[in-house]
């Protein structure tokens, strides 16, 4: 099928392009890579009158390394974080995450931003970003501010931003000496959504688990000393967390199912987090595994 | 909702190593522009969401979905389309290995595999057995079963290497 007719804009700036918005009210839609809004402008699932591309907006794109924090532009796309070299020194996971979405052709375009604002239970990148405490940079009618990941995502598709907000940046707080992370997730196909996932990271005795594409909104648990369990007292915990997460069945898998191997992909996170490239080498089999 | 009415609109397009300006609404896919205003009919049409792979084009040298992209978005950017890249004659050694080893039935999924097996060679020129079936996931095939189109990027990154 074919979207509706529609107005195109693509502003030279981010002030320009909140205008535009705030006139488009509820009929506004922001256009990023188009990899998720497209398909469903398709399929007349979305029918915006007014897009914003941000394409000709500058300075969105790219990593920044400022003084406690990584900022990563919110147009920068998947494939540009996947071949980015210091960012994939300093954080591992962010290269070993791109690698699991989609395929080429989706993450030439498809833009991290793009991801966390659509907020797709099954996505990696706003799993990953409430793993590592990151906050959006978010600009607006009445300016600039920061938004925690947590409060961002407010449901499936759904975001806490308003029509006329634009993500510019997410800011990851920098990784801690000795912090590590990691993703593991398990999908019928390589580039395939997630069935379930999860983002680990770990520093000394404790953990910090985010799971994806189990609920309707990634959930996250805290152990300050995890690593001190034995083995068999890990297990159970990962078990028992698996057991009292929210987790949805459709036609891809059950609840049931979900909630168990939520504690294995927990287990494989944490090796990921462990081994040096956070989980890229296993990710690139783990469609096979199923 | 009130529809906006269709206003058109001037995009400068180029295409294939040529600049031409065409009038296009919003709305239409850089797919449909490249079939019907520029007559691209290797540009094949699958699932119009992203998932197989046949609307495969590069756009400034990587694999893109044209059918996840509107023509207003493409201005000022290198498109290329299968047709492109050789002639019956004299064609590129991407398409000399997909006939060499039987890389094709229907063809329908040909253009994208060829387009994104070429993307890949550009960057990686010998590539290992993974890479190339990591390159060419987001390609379906419902003909071939997908050995002789690996074995077709095999022999295409040889040909390339003989020059
Ligand atoms: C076949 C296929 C497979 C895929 N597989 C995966 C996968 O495995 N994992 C995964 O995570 N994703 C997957 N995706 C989705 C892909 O990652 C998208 O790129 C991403 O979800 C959206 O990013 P985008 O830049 O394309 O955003 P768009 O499609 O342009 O926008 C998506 C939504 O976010 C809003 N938006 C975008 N940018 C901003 C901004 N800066 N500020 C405010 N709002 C904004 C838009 O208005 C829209 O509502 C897949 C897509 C396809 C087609
Ligand atoms: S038609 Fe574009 S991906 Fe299927
Ligand atoms: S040859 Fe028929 S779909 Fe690939």
């Amino acid at each position: 099928m074919k979207p509706v007719a529609f107005r195109y804009h693509a502003p030279a700036s981010v002030q320009a392009a909140v205008g535009l918005l705030e006139e488009a009210g509820f009929e506004g839609k922001v256009l990023a890579g188009g990899q998720s809004l497209v398909p469903m402008m398709n399929f007349r699932l979305a029918r915006p009158g007014v897009l914003v591309d941000l394409r000709k907006v500058h300075g969105l794109t790219g990593v920044r390394f400022e003084a406690g924090h990584i900022v990563v532009g919110a147009l920068t796309t998947h494939e540009e974080i996947f071949l980015h070299e210091e960012l994939a020194r300093r954080l591992p996971v962010m290269r070993a995450a791109a690698a699991l979405i989609g395929h080429w052709g989706i993450r030439v375009r498809g833009t991290v931003g793009g991801s966390v604002a659509h907020a797709d239970p099954a996505a990696e990148w706003p799993a990953v970003m409430m793993a590592l405490s990151a906050s959006a940079v978010v600009s607006g009618p009445g300016g600039e501010r920061e938004v925690p990941m947590e409060e961002l995502v407010a449901g499936p598709l759904t975001t806490t931003l308003e029509p006329a907000d634009i993500l510019t940046a997410l800011k990851i707080p920098e990784p801690a000496a000795g912090e590590r992370s990691g993703i593991y997730e398990v999908a019928r196909r390589p580039g395939d959504f997630a069935l379930v996932g999860a983002v680990a990271k770990t520093r000394g005795a404790s953990v910090r688990l985010t799971w994806f594409g189990l609920g309707t909104v990634p959930q996250s648990r805290e152990s300050e000393r995890f690593h001190d369990l034995s083995e068999e007292a890990q297990t159970d915990q990962l078990t028992a967390w698996g057991q009292e997460l929210e987790a949805e069945s459709d036609l891809h898998a059950s609840a049931t199912w979900r909630k168990r191997v939520a504690a294995v992909v927990a287990r494989r996170a944490l090796l990921a987090a462990a081994s040096d490239d956070a989980g890229l080498e296993a990710g690139e089999r783990s469609g096979l595994h199923v | 909702m009130s529809e906006p009415k269709a206003e058109k609109v001037a995009v400068t397009l180029n295409v294939n190593g040529a600049e031409r300006t065409v009038t296009v609404e919003p709305r239409w896919l850089l797919s449909d522009v490249l079939r019907q205003e520029f007559g691209l009919t290797g540009v094949h049409i699958g699932c119009e969401h992203g998932v197989c792979g046949a609307c495969t084009i590069l756009v400034d040298g990587e694999p893109v979905r044209s059918c996840l992209q509107f023509a207003v978005q493409a201005e000022g950017a290198r498109i290329e389309t299968v047709e492109a890249l050789g002639t019956p004659e004299e064609m590129d050694p991407v398409q000399t290995a997909f006939w060499e080893k039987h890389g094709l039935q229907c063809g329908y999924c040909t253009p994208g595999m060829v387009l994104t097996a070429k993307a890949l060679l550009d960057r990686v020129p010998n590539p290992t057995e993974a890479e190339i079936r990591h390159a060419l996931s987001g390609n379906l095939c419902r003909c071939t079963g997908y050995q002789f189109i690996v074995e077709a990027v095999e022999r295409a990154a040889e040909l390339r290497a003989e020059g």
